[in-house]
């Protein structure tokens, strides 16, 4: 009896458990709070959310073209071990060089995030006078200017190759629409708009200068007031590094960023530095810190009167009229202990003003552009064949811009495959 | 009366009888097939008459080509005839056995004669004659002698024995069992076993004693349940092909080997848990089946181990084979927090568990045999069982095990070289090494050796374990404890763990098995690989040129980092501790013969608490934000549920039951929770206040996950005459990752085994090939994606106000992929088993094409789309083809004597088939992928020509395969020698062929740090020749525009063979004689000592070309990063068995 007995109660528990098996199934259901599902977040209702999480992804883009432009224009040496850095330090990178993406994705982040968010923005009701609208497109400007001057290449979006010349006049059509829609909103009482607007200005005469648009960009330049300065807000936040100034980051995180001989014999306020009394991360170079920036909440400066001053002084003399340039040298070196700049040829004068804007805005990402802009003009640039800093690795190579990476290249169906 | 039926004769079980015929001889070798009917069909063509019986049957054997075993004491002197030209060997049987006392019986492909049915014995008995016992005695030379009281010892039949090899060894861990009780017991060291069947359980009857071992053929031992105490002893033969052997794993109805059609390998871990120098889990997969690739990642004790299996069958997702224990899905593979800057230094879940709870280990290769396994098995299945205790043995054994290992680092870090520059040798100079040298001098300085840094460590392990059981239960516990430290100051292993496995026969036909096991692992390792702060890094990334004078006038400094120093770098703790428990139920009820039913419930849950801290100090050890005290730790929990039913439905049918059919059906619900919440905080007041939430800034993140999957599954085998066996099935997946479009994943499957030894014309064609068989196989299974992998998501990306306020803010994440659904990985394996001289020499041979189509590839997205996480899609297809082959053989087989050889080889051609319509890529880590290439193969420009006058290297326009990543053909040799039964030695040596892996090491201190003595050296005193030193440095061109290419992409030089053969393990085992050991109570008791990783033979310029320094990173990346070698450990072990 008792085998029976028992035998009865696991044939239940077993037709039981043959039935509750595919019931529980039915229930595939899972959570997932560790992620953003797209259909929980409405863009067009959290249009500031959006806005400024793509101003964020511009400052990160900026921060980190800094560090690689620097060692590609000259501003600084490589001090890191690592050879790809070193690669384009010698001018010598190609697209693969993994460093090259370093660049180019977050400056396309930047693109995309800014350029994604106009059209949610532009459907909006206010759009004409929305800040956060004037915010994207000033940002969008400000990235796609700074690859028309870093890189050989660019495109929007997944978009078709596009040369330097036509990201420019994509950033362009940007910050024109931010200052309009920016002096909406400045008129509409959102104090936020004047700086889009003199900031945008600034872009717009920055890159009608590398276009050659010489007119424009003096008629732009001529409408920043002297004094305006469009800063990366950068904060010293452990949990968020990434908002932090990223230069200082990549510096004192493993003494990367060493001050060029030529740069520290300046001896010029604008050029700070010191010598660590150590080697940088290679064990080779000597490590001359820079101490322009030197924590991680020192803003990085994006725009500024003084560039807008700079940037009509170099459009007129390229047109013909040296008055400002003179004038901004006379300025710029009193300010800065230099004795008085005495000479009257136009291409001294545009070397000296080039070399002023090398000390005026070191480590800020102006001196590629300035370079390709007047290649035998400006200094601080190791000559193609001369001997690299690090000898072992040979001799400066003929590149002054970036190629686009090969993950754009592979990933992207419009740039032609080899 | 006293009545004694006496047989004199040699002996009477089964594995010590005369066999007859050619046939017969072959079978007595060890040929075990499972044949009712079979054998017994053969055509008898005998025709005698008036010949004595004996003459008769090995005239019939002889005939028929039948292995006829049989004792002759049990043959009475009978004359018999037979006119059975005719007739079948069953029907000639009959005639020539009807006037005795025996009747016959096939098994493993042999015919024994045996005593005949109880009533037919009893009948020879005086019944009513207590007064007397009777009594059988079946005496042998070599075996003792078996001896049947009835009506002794109270009212319970004690079953006991010894179970020894042909060539008179003992065998221990063999499972001797009485099925139609259920009753079992597990023979110890010395071979001892004991089987108590209780007076409620039994009637007296015949019955039969089953024995099996993996290695020998399974044994079947007529004896007479009796009352008292019955001593069976049992000679087993071992099998080179063991077809009769039990596969678990992966199957459901018949699960002979032979039935199977798919190769499943099986690992017999007792047995290499007792001759080879194991301490993990995964060293006893090492070069145990061919096509299992085992890598550990570096000689850090408690690293990581890659097992790929097959090849690699899945670019984007794990490779990693899934884990059962026990039928209960396990946590597996890496684990560790890599963000802790670990690199390869993460741990492995597998070796979590204590290998001496091992019984023995399947390991299901590829979708052919892992289709009931569902849609995420197509990187394979490993099967852990587990020791069991043994209902009715009445027997408690314990065993208690110490080992010690010595643990060697076996390797010289490398020397730093640089030259004197005027600076280093001025008066004012600090570098003693260059103050007062000319200019250009070469120094050096090894500041790892310098510093002692790696130095011998050691490891100790005691484990203790227990086995028993009673009427109708068993049990199974252990414990073990391992400590271990490493070659490194902060390489600490502390393994505790526990086991129970108890098992309950509440009735004939229901069974209960329950466990728990429970460990706990408190490890410490250092920082690692490619991590500044780890010692290899720091100290062969150092130069000569940083050493000053320290304090105590020795040299000081060198290092990477200026301010590293020993102190600096062990004063980082990284932790990881965790606390594991899988509980497991598995309830077996068979309602009818032919209906049977089990169900399982598990989980593996997996608490682990790793952390890191950099101690606050003031010497500027670390970072200016690290020297303030940074502690991080990650608390995570890994949860993984199992509800799993498998019902069998089976009978016979056709004439005379020719057929089989066994039907399976059943279902698999799998739920997966991880979960984690970590802490940083930085700023610390003191050390001993080293929590998050003393620290000045802490910040916190979280982490959930869940995905569960869903299967129904069906299998039909059809068996003709256990012999030709046809498997048709298929399975129904869903999984909570799939797309939204997608829907089940349905998986079939199909085989056939076909064993043609045992088919008439075999022997009488192919005696020499005593077993032979064929197999086919088809299956499907899947390899799931991650559990949001199919969703559209948007990244947490905090901003920053003009205010200087952080928000939360948002990126785009990834575009996700509503069509997701898994890999599908197809398989085609075919082969065959064949034994040589009676089975002592066996070989399996397989070809295997597995195929993963729908090939999840993480999509390289363009990076001006702004989203940042590459979506999967299911395109393309990647193959994996090869042959594995396996010789095992028992070459020397005498009573002193025995040797018992290994050798395994494979290889896989892995390929990518197909990239849909996604185009070929190199990845940044130099990897190809792209159609007609190996998976991540490397590409990289190719040195073509060193111009040394022009001073140009010239390199190929664009990347181009160098080689690739996976080894292309792996082979192993283990053999096993065995004196006087007592003094066992053991070596295995196994090697990789046919891959590259990139020396990160030497590229680094070559290049970047220019520190490596061929990089300062002179050509003659070990630097580079000229054009060595060209290829290597450049500058370089292309081949064809002359175009410059930057050093970095030109790797090629780097690039080289990691061929290599390793004498992996050696040693030697003296186990204690039974007879003194029974006198002392420690029967089966044993020392050992050997080695593992004691000789390498290798062309690779570094340590070790099987390290695989960025494992737990990427999925594929074999790089020597500055990666701790493998260390050479030597240790000695005791086992005391009571």
């Amino acid at each position: 009896m008792t085998t029976q007995r028992s035998a009865r109660i696991p044939a239940a528990v077993t037709v039981l458990a043959l039935l509750a098996l595919p019931l529980s199934a039915c229930n595939m259901d899972v959570i997932n709070p560790g992620v953003v599902d797209a259909t929980s977040f409405d863009p067009s209702s959290d249009a500031s959310t959006l806005s400024l999480s793509a101003q964020s992804n511009f400052y990160k883009a900026y921060g980190t073209l800094i560090y690689y432009s620097a060692f590609l224009s000259g501003e600084a040496y490589v001090g890191a071990v690592r050879q790809e850095t070193n690669d384009i330090g010698r001018r010598v990178e190609s697209s693969g060089t993994a460093d090259v993406a370093s660049v180019w994705n977050p400056l396309q982040k930047s693109v995309a995030t800014n350029e994604l968010a106009i059209p949610v923005l532009l459907a909006g009701p206010s759009a004409a006078s929305d800040i956060n609208l004037a915010r994207v497109e000033m940002n969008s400007g400000f990235s796609l200017l700074l690859m028309a001057e870093t890189f050989c290449q660019g495109d929007i979006l997944v978009g078709p190759p596009l040369t330097p010349a036509q990201l420019l006049d994509t950033a362009i059509a940007r910050f024109t629409k931010a200052v309009s829609v920016g002096a909406a909103a400045a008129a509409a009482g959102v104090a936020e708009g004047t700086k889009v607007v003199n900031a945008s200005n600034v872009g717009l005469a920055r890159a009608y200068l590398q276009r050659g648009d010489n007119a424009h960009a003096s008629q732009s330049a001529a409408l920043v007031p002297a004094t305006f300065v469009y800063n990366a807000v950068t904060v010293d936040d452990a949990s968020n590094r990434v908002l932090g100034n990223l230069v200082y980051q990549y510096d004192i995180g493993g003494n990367l960023i060493v001050v060029p001989d030529a740069y520290r014999a300046l001896n010029d306020p604008r050029v700070l530095w010191k010598d660590a009394g150590k080697k940088a991360q290679d064990s080779q170079v000597e490590y001359y810190q820079q101490l322009k920036f030197t924590g991680y909440a020192v803003p990085i400066r994006v725009a500024s009167g003084l560039e807008a001053s700079y940037v009509a002084a170099e459009a007129k003399l390229k047109t013909g009229d040296a008055t400002a340039a003179l004038a901004l040298i006379a300025t710029r070196r009193a300010a800065n202990g230099q004795a008085a700049f005495t000479d009257t040829g136009t291409p001294a004068i545009l070397a000296e003003l080039m070399n002023q804007r090398a000390r005026e805005f070191w480590l800020e990402a102006k001196h590629l552009g300035d370079w390709v802009r007047n290649p035998t003009a400006t200094p601080f640039v190791g000559a193609p064949g001369s001997p690299f800093y690090k000898p072992a690795q040979g001799a400066f190579g003929t590149s002054n811009c970036l190629p686009v990476p090969v993950g754009e290249v592979t990933a992207n169906p419009n740039f032609p495959k080899t | 009366m006293r009545r004694t039926l006496r047989i004199s004769g040699r002996c009477a079980t089964v594995a010590c009888i005369v066999a007859l015929g050619s046939s017969a001889r072959a079978a007595s070798g060890a040929v075990a097939h499972r044949q009712i009917g079979g054998v017994l069909d053969r055509p008898a063509r005998l025709d005698i008459r008036g010949v004595s019986l004996v003459s008769a049957l090995r005239e019939l054997a002889d005939h028929a080509r039948v292995a006829l075993v049989y004792s002759p004491s049990l043959v009475p002197q009978l004359t018999v005839s037979c006119p059975c030209a005719g007739a079948t060997t069953r029907e000639a049987l009959e005639t020539l056995l009807a006037a005795t006392t025996l009747t016959f019986r096939e098994a493993g492909g042999q015919v024994m004669l045996v005593p005949a049915p109880l009533q037919r014995l009893e009948a020879l008995l005086t019944p009513g004659d207590d007064t007397s016992s009777p009594q059988i005695t079946l005496a042998s030379p070599d075996v003792a002698p078996v001896t049947l009281h009835a009506r002794a010892l109270a009212d319970s039949a004690i079953i006991v024995g010894r179970v020894t090899s042909d060539a008179g060894a003992p065998v221990f861990s063999a499972v001797v069992s009485i099925r139609d009780l259920r009753l079992s017991a597990t023979t110890n060291d010395a071979g001892v076993f004991r089987i108590v069947v209780p007076s409620d359980r039994f009637s007296v009857k015949s019955d039969t004693l089953h024995v099996v071992r993996l290695g020998y053929s399974p044994a079947v031992v007529p004896f007479r349940l009796v009352p008292g105490q019955v001593n069976v002893d049992v000679v087993m033969s071992t099998a080179a092909v063991a077809l009769s052997q039990i596969v678990v794993t992966g199957t459901a109805g018949n699960q002979e080997r032979q039935a199977q059609a798919a190769v499943v390998a099986s690992v017999d871990a007792v047995d290499l848990m007792a001759k080879a120098p194991v301490l993990d889990v995964n060293q006893l997969l090492y070069a145990q089946s061919a096509g299992i690739s085992m890598t550990t990642a570096s000689g850090t004790s408690g690293a990581n181990t890659r097992i790929d299996i097959r090849g690699q069958a899945s670019i984007s997702l794990s490779n990693y084979p899934l884990v059962f224990i026990d039928g209960v899905r396990a946590t597996a593979g890496a684990r560790g927090v890599a963000g802790n800057g670990l690199g390869g230094q993460t741990l492995n879940a597998l070796n979590d568990l204590n290998p001496d709870d091992i019984e023995s280990i399947e390991v299901v290769k590829g979708p052919a045999a892992a289709t009931l396994y569902g849609a995420d098995a197509s990187a394979g299945v490993i099967q852990i069982l587990t020791k069991k205790g043994r209902p009715g043995s009445h027997q408690f054994s314990q065993k208690v095990s110490l080992q010690y290992d010595n643990i060697d680092p076996n390797f010289t870090p490398f020397t730093n070289y640089a030259k004197c520059t005027a600076a280093l040798v001025a008066a004012t100079s600090t570098n003693p090494l260059c103050k007062g040298q000319a200019v250009g001098t070469v120094i050096s300085d090894n500041v790892l050796v310098r510093n002692d840094v790696f130095s011998n460590g050691s490891a100790g392990n005691l484990s203790y374990s227990a086995q028993g059981g009673g009427d109708n239960f068993g049990y199974y516990a252990s414990f073990d404890a391992t400590n271990e430290s490493g070659t490194t100051p902060n390489n600490f292993l502390n393994h505790r763990s526990g086991r129970l496995n108890f098992t309950w026969i509440a009735t004939p036909k229901l069974s209960l098995d329950a466990s728990i096991s429970v460990a706990r692992m408190d490890d410490k390792l250092p920082k690692g690989d490619q991590d500044s702060y780890g010692f290899l890094l720091g100290g062969d990334f150092g130069s000569p040129a940083s050493v000053i004078t320290g304090a105590n006038g020795g040299l000081d400094g060198g290092w990477f980092i200026g301010s590293e120093s020993v102190a600096a770098i062990a004063a980082i703790n990284t932790e990881d501790n965790t606390l594991r428990a899988t509980p497991s139920v598995q309830v077996r009820y068979s309602p009818f013969s032919w209906f049977s039913n089990r169900i399982t419930l598990g989980q593996d849950f997996v608490h682990t608490l790793a952390s890191q801290l950099y101690p606050k100090n003031n010497l500027g050890w670390y970072s200016s934000t690290q020297n303030t005290g940074v502690i991080a730790v990650t608390e995570s929990d890994a949860n993984l549920y199992t509800v799993d039913y498998l019902g069998n439905i089976s009978g016979r049918f056709g004439a005379r039951d020719r057929m089989s059919s066994d039907f399976s059906f059943g279902s698999q619900w799998i739920n997966a929770v991880n979960t984690s919440l970590g802490g940083t905080g930085t700023g610390l007041l003191t050390n001993s206040n080293d929590v998050v939430g003393a620290a000045t800034t802490t910040t916190a993140t979280q982490f959930y996950g869940q995905s569960k999957s869903f299967g129904y599954f069906g299998q039909e085998q059809l068996g003709f005459s256990d012999r030709l066996y046809v498997q048709l099935g298929a399975r129904v997946d869903r999984n909570s990752a799939f797309g939204t479009n997608y829907g089940a994943f349905f998986l079939p499957k199909a085989g056939v085994s076909y064993v043609l030894s045992q088919e008439p014309f075999w022997q009488q064609r192919f005696s020499k090939i005593s077993t032979f068989r064929l197999r086919a196989a088809y299956g499907t299974t899947g390899r799931s994606p991650s559990s949001t992998a199919a969703l559209q998501t948007y990244s947490k990306a905090n901003y920053v106000t003009d205010a200087g306020v952080v928000q939360p803010g948002v990126s785009p994440g990834s575009p996700g992929n509503a069509n997701l659904k898994p890999e599908r990985g197809t398989e085609f394996e075919g082969g065959f088993d064949a034994g040589f001289l009676h089975d002592r020499v066996g070989l399996e041979a397989t070809y295997f094409d597995k195929r993963s189509k729908d090939l999840l590839l993480s999509l390289p997205i363009a990076p001006s789309s702004g989203f940042s996480s590459a979506p999967l899609v299911n395109i393309g297809e990647v193959s994996n083809k090869g042959f594995e082959l396996s010789l095992r053989a028992t070459a020397v087989s005498r009573r002193n004597l025995t040797w018992d050889v290994t050798a395994t080889t494979n290889t896989v051609r892995n390929r990518i088939e197909s990239m849909g319509n996604v185009t070929p890529f190199v990845t940044t880590n130099n990897q190809c992928f792209k159609p007609g290439m190996e998976v991540g193969a490397w590409c990289v420009p190719k040195v073509v020509r060193v111009d040394t006058v022009a001073h140009k290297t010239f390199v190929t326009d664009t990347a181009v395969n160098v080689g690739g990543q996976i080894a292309k053909y792996e082979s192993s040799l283990s053999s096993t020698l065995t004196l006087r039964r007592n003094l066992r030695f053991y070596a295995q040596l196994d090697g990789k062929f046919g891959y590259k892996i990139y020396d990160l090491t030497q590229d680094f201190r070559d290049r970047s740090l220019a520190n490596s003595a061929e990089a300062v050296l002179p050509a003659d005193q070990g630097g580079y020749s000229a054009y060595e030193r060209q290829r290597r440095y450049g500058p370089f061109f292309t081949e064809t525009t002359g175009a410059g290419v930057g050093a970095a992409l030109v790797r090629d030089p780097y690039m080289v063979s990691g061929n290599f053969i390793r004498l992996r393990e050696l040693a030697v085992t003296w186990s204690l004689p039974t007879s003194l050991g029974e006198r002392v109570h420690l029967a089966g008791s044993s020392i050992s000592v050997g080695g593992r990783n004691l000789w390498l033979s290798t062309k690779y310029p570094g340590w070790d070309p099987e390290v695989n320094g960025a494992d737990g990173l990427v999925n594929l990346f074999r790089a020597d990063v500055f990666t701790t070698p493998q260390a050479r450990r030597v240790f000695t072990r005791v086992n005391f068995q009571f």
